[in-house]
């Protein structure tokens, strides 16, 4: 079968097109290293801004030593490139990363134990379910589910929209 | 007293009539097409389900020296089917008519009726096509939790915003 090979950038012979090709990733290495704490900071906000609760404080439990979801996810470097929270990590720290993404009903009507301590009470608020202070950590026997909050998505829509930037600003030079 | 729909609804009122619309054609009967917020485990909603829902929107400028926008925006669609087969059939169906674009419609909304004026395409610009797998074993799952699928589409208007 034949192979088509069409060449969209006008003005310039097909090496020169390669070899800015094959140059990318070295002229946009900064940038692309850099994006990675703007991914981290943008998938934490995400998170925060649809948290319906304190932040959890790690450790102060011993019915539930899991982690908050934020401090579970971190930016991970390797030799050629990065990435954002470990799925190993997350599934042993903070097992619950993708119920809280795509949303979940199977927590409803079983006894949670958040991570407050007696220095670190839940907030009471009208609307929202109560704690139980019990032996003397605080539980809780949720009625709603878990709403999905895709906090990866949106991430992920920031992320590609940045990439585009980056392809934008080094193809112009 | 009337309500005029925002893009950011008029995106996800757009895309609910046109898969309604879609999946009446391709002969599926009995699935359900709601918006983001529906309770979905009400008893009063049987599975099949999908729901339809506007994320984040990035906006940019479009030309130099005006403030017309480009508005591009994540439309998250989830399936809660009755079984794998099931989700597996309907979301091949939802990509197959999805990445065809669809109308985008204007709404207003007046003493309960919606009129829907058509204006212009939305286009789709990518799918995610994502099994959902909450890491928890299916039986312990609600029965609607179990066959679920997600769909995420980058979309925008062929045109730029005023």
């Amino acid at each position: 079968m034949p192979l088509r090979i069409e060449v969209i950038k006008k003005g310039k012979p097909i090496e020169k097109v390669i070899t800015e090709i094959k140059e990318f990733p070295v002229k946009a290495k900064n940038d692309l290293i850099k994006l990675a704490q703007q991914v981290l900071n943008k998938m934490h906000r995400n998170i925060n801004a649809e948290r319906k609760r304190d932040k959890k404080v790690h450790g102060l439990s011993p019915k539930d030593s899991k982690m908050s979801l934020i401090d579970a996810i971190q930016i991970e470097y390797f030799e050629n490139g990065w990435g954002i929270g470990n799925i190993s990590y997350l599934k042993a720290n903070s097992p619950h990363y993708l119920a809280i993404n795509w949303g979940s009903n199977h927590i409803v009507g079983k006894v949670l134990y958040g991570h407050f301590g007696e220095n670190s009470k839940p907030r009471s608020s009208g609307k929202r379910q109560p704690f139980y202070a019990t032996e003397p950590w605080y539980s809780m026997i949720p009625k709603k589910p878990i709403v999905g909050i895709n906090y990866i998505e949106k991430t992920n829509f920031f992320l590609v929209g940045k990439i585009q930037d980056i392809i934008a600003k080094w193809s112009k030079k | 007293m009337s309500t005029t729909f925002r893009p950011s609804r008029n995106f996800e009122a757009s895309c609910q009539d046109y898969l309604e619309t879609e999946l009446a054609s391709g002969g599926w009967t009995g699935v359900t097409v709601a918006l983001k917020g529906t309770d979905v485990y009400s008893t009063s909603i049987d599975t099949p389900v999908i729901i339809v829902g506007l994320s984040t929107t990035d906006i940019r400028f479009g030309e130099v020296g005006s403030n017309s926008i480009f508005r591009e925006a994540l439309l998250i669609i989830t399936i809660y089917a009755n079984s794998d087969g099931q989700r597996l059939d309907l979301k091949d169906f939802l990509i197959s008519v999805l990445k065809e674009g669809f109308t985008y419609n204007t709404i207003v909304l007046a003493s309960k009726v919606e009129t829907k004026t058509a204006d212009g395409q939305v286009l789709v610009l990518g799918i995610d096509d994502t099994p959902i797998d909450v890491n928890i074993p299916k039986t312990n799952l609600h029965k609607k939790d179990r066959y679920r699928h997600e769909l995420v589409l980058r979309i925008t208007r062929a045109e730029l915003e005023a």
